[in-house]
């Protein structure tokens, strides 16, 4: 996972400002979401891991499954990679690309986990309250977890708050038991 | 079952309303990687340097490494409970200890955690282990004295307090052993002496700890346990810890006295982890900080000026300069002073007292080589008395040696060569002292005087040493007010030169040696 961080850093930059240069963000978001979907599929993994498999044909194998979805900027960018023997880096530009996006735009994805489903105002006063709190403008996902027993994880990049009673109680026993 | 202490109902109940609940956003990160106590943890963007990460079940690590995706950290004790995916938080604070004179008399781990079964110790304050020492218009020079109690360090190698004196040897030349005498001898002058044992053996360190509570020396003592057991991160941050501890002292306007014994340990620890980090080996493998780390650690042991005592307290204790004191330990590998580790610590410290296997074999103990040991600062805190009587040991014993070596070979000597190898002779046997025994100045100056005035001079070689008790205990029963006098003032003048000589002259005379 994070051995492809460094690796995909620069791909991810430039692709990032070539989609901001020729104004097609989304479609380069959509075009990366496929390709590292594409990576990630365990028989194509196979294949990418395959010392026998030249990197031209990694490349053309890539762009079949992907179809015609992918423009000739974006094809070009898998030949690169595929000439690099970085394809296998896939799913990580990707990710990076969004992290750029997201920051460019102000924007950060939170996820709230709860023990019982919020109400939409409860979710509007969180998302009122990250938004003032991360001064950027938030999206949250929520689900449940009832073995929080109540309260909820809010998690935003690196940034964790966790005002469960779950972890109240574990800290609670934890000073207790000193 | 067994009920603690701590579980009686009214204490849990107020443990409960006490405990603080309060949420704070954090940074989290996941464990990549972790092996020989080294963690990799992707994320911790906000991570600083030297700052603990908390981990699942109540164990810290201490962040060293900050790279651009990831943290390298090590686990400060067991790592048995971690596994690859656990989670890692920041605290948002800088490794700490507890500080303060509840330590006195404990024994205590690398992170400040009692040891002793002695219960929680009773300190409120914390400090950071990595401080910044004093800087240039905070100090003053050493001009006091630290009395070790073993008159040939009192007499040739003088320390002061605030000075870094390194005690250099072999192994088994008796360097803790200088160094328990010295923390023995602080009983009664205030000094607040900290051990630091850096990869020693358990049972070691035990034993120190009783030999300082038969002699009365655990009361002013803090020991600090980092043994062979436990891991390098421990080994290598515990004479930082015990730095902080007596920086507590020194900045309010106390003396205190530090003993890191030893830092060739300590550098074998940090150079485990640094490679485990794989941080670049250079000389002798150790990393390109190895400089640096012990020359941070021994830069915080001074003495600092009244102003800087004043300021630190805001005013509550006046008119009174702190200092700490270090006698840093060195293990030479035979004799081999020009390693790596030795040359770096001897190029920091004010000096060293050096430890000879061969003198030691030879049973000249405290084993120090009169011509190779230095003190570079201690010369303008020694006592006066001392100073003035003292002077001429090292000069005798310097020409004895080379004497010595030349009249081997020669078959007549003349008067002057034989008086002067006779005058030797006797001083390397009266600069022998027991272990656990240290000596008050009034007894050393008694000691330098005799041998000085050619009192022993008519007394047999092998007989200096017991002439030297019975002369001591002669003149602690008759002239008591005398060496009380010279213990409190330290002065020599005419008076009390007149009334050593009558003491000695009425030792002489009545022959009870």
């Amino acid at each position: 996972m994070s051995d492809y961080t460094t690796v995909a850093r620069p791909y991810a930059r430039a692709v990032y400002q070539q989609a901001t240069e020729s104004t097609s963000v989304d479609s380069w978001s959509n075009a990366l979401a496929l390709l590292s979907a594409v990576a990630e599929d365990v028989t194509m993994k196979a294949v990418l891991d395959n010392p026998q498999a030249g990197s031209e044909q990694k490349a053309e194998l890539i762009m079949k499954v992907a179809g015609d979805k992918l423009g000739v900027t974006q094809q070009n960018l898998v030949k690169l990679m595929a000439e690099n023997g970085r394809l296998k880096a896939l799913p990580e530009v990707a990710k990076q690309f969004e992290v750029y996006r997201a920051e460019a735009e102000g924007k950060i994805d939170a996820e709230v986990v709860s023990a019982f489903p919020l109400s939409s105002e409860q979710a509007e006063s969180i998302t009122s309250t990250l938004k003032a709190k991360l001064g950027r403008e938030v999206t949250i996902s929520t689900s449940t977890d009832e073995s929080l027993i109540g309260g909820v994880v809010i998690k935003a990049g690196d940034t964790i708050i966790d005002a469960s009673m779950k972890s109240q109680l574990a800290s609670l026993a934890l000073a207790l038991g000193r | 079952m067994q009920l603690n202490p701590s579980e009686i109902s009214e204490l849990i109940k107020s443990r409960i309303e006490n405990f603080d609940s309060s949420v704070e956003a954090r940074n989290e990160g996941t464990v990549v990687s972790l092996n020989d106590g080294i963690l990799r943890i992707h994320g911790l963007a906000d991570a600083m340097q030297g700052e603990m990460i908390e981990l699942p079940g109540d164990t810290y690590a201490m962040a060293l490494n900050l790279e651009r995706d990831s943290v390298g950290a090590v686990v400060l004790g067991s790592y048995g409970h971690l596994s690859e995916g656990d989670k890692a938080k920041c605290t948002g604070r800088i490794l700490e200890v507890p500080i303060g004179t509840g330590l006195l008399g404990r024994v205590v781990d690398a992170l400040g955690n009692p040891i002793d079964g002695k219960g929680p110790v009773d300190s409120k304050e914390t400090a950071p282990i990595e401080k910044i020492a004093p800087g240039v218009i905070e100090r003053k020079s050493v001009d006091q004295p630290v009395q070790t109690g073993l008159k040939s360090i009192d007499a040739m190698v003088p320390v002061g307090r605030g000075q870094r004196e390194l005690i250099i040897g072999d192994r088994q030349t008796g360097k803790t052993a200088v160094a328990i005498d010295a923390i023995i001898n602080q009983a009664n002058t205030g000094v607040k002496c900290i051990y630091v044992a850096v990869g020693q053996k358990a049972s070691t360190v035990a034993n120190i700890v009783r030999k300082l509570e038969e002699h009365g020396a655990m009361e002013h003592t803090i020991i600090v346990a980092a043994t062979a057991a436990e891991s390098a991160a421990m080994q290598y941050i515990a004479p930082y810890s015990g730095c902080t501890m007596g920086e507590y002292f020194r900045d309010r306007g106390q003396d205190a006295l530090i003993v890191f014994d030893d830092l060739t340990k300590q550098a074998w620890a940090y150079r485990q982890v640094s490679l485990l980090l794989r941080r670049p080996p250079g000389r002798e493998a150790y990393p390109g900080d190895v400089f640096y780390l012990h020359s941070r650690l021994l830069e915080r042991a001074s003495r600092v000026s009244a102003d800087y005592v004043e300021k630190f307290t805001n005013g509550e204790v006046k008119g009174q300069t702190g200092s700490l004191t270090a006698l840093p330990i060195i293990e030479t590998q035979d004799g081999d002073v020009s390693a790596f580790v030795p040359t770096n610590v001897i190029s920091i410290t004010d000096g060293q007292i050096f430890l000879e296997s061969d003198l030691f074999n030879a049973g000249i103990r405290p084993a120090i080589n009169a011509g190779l040991s230095v003190s570079r600062v201690g010369g303008s805190a020694q006592t006066k008395i001392i100073k003035k009587l003292g002077g001429g040991v090292r000069l005798a014993l310097a020409q004895y040696r080379e004497l010595a070596a030349f009249a081997q070979f020669a078959s007549d000597l003349d008067e002057t060569t034989r008086a002067q190898l006779a005058r030797g002779e006797r001083v390397t046997e009266l600069m022998k002292q027991a272990q656990y025994s240290p000596m008050s100045v009034a007894e050393m100056a008694f000691s330098l005087f005799m041998a000085n005035e050619g009192y022993m001079d008519d007394v047999d070689v092998k007989k200096v040493v017991a002439f030297e008790a019975a002369m001591l205990a002669h003149i602690r029963s008759n002239n008591a007010e005398l060496l009380a006098k010279i213990d409190a003032s330290g002065d020599f003048n005419d008076e009390i030169e007149a009334g050593m000589r009558a003491a000695l002259d009425d030792f002489k005379a009545k022959g009870v040696y």
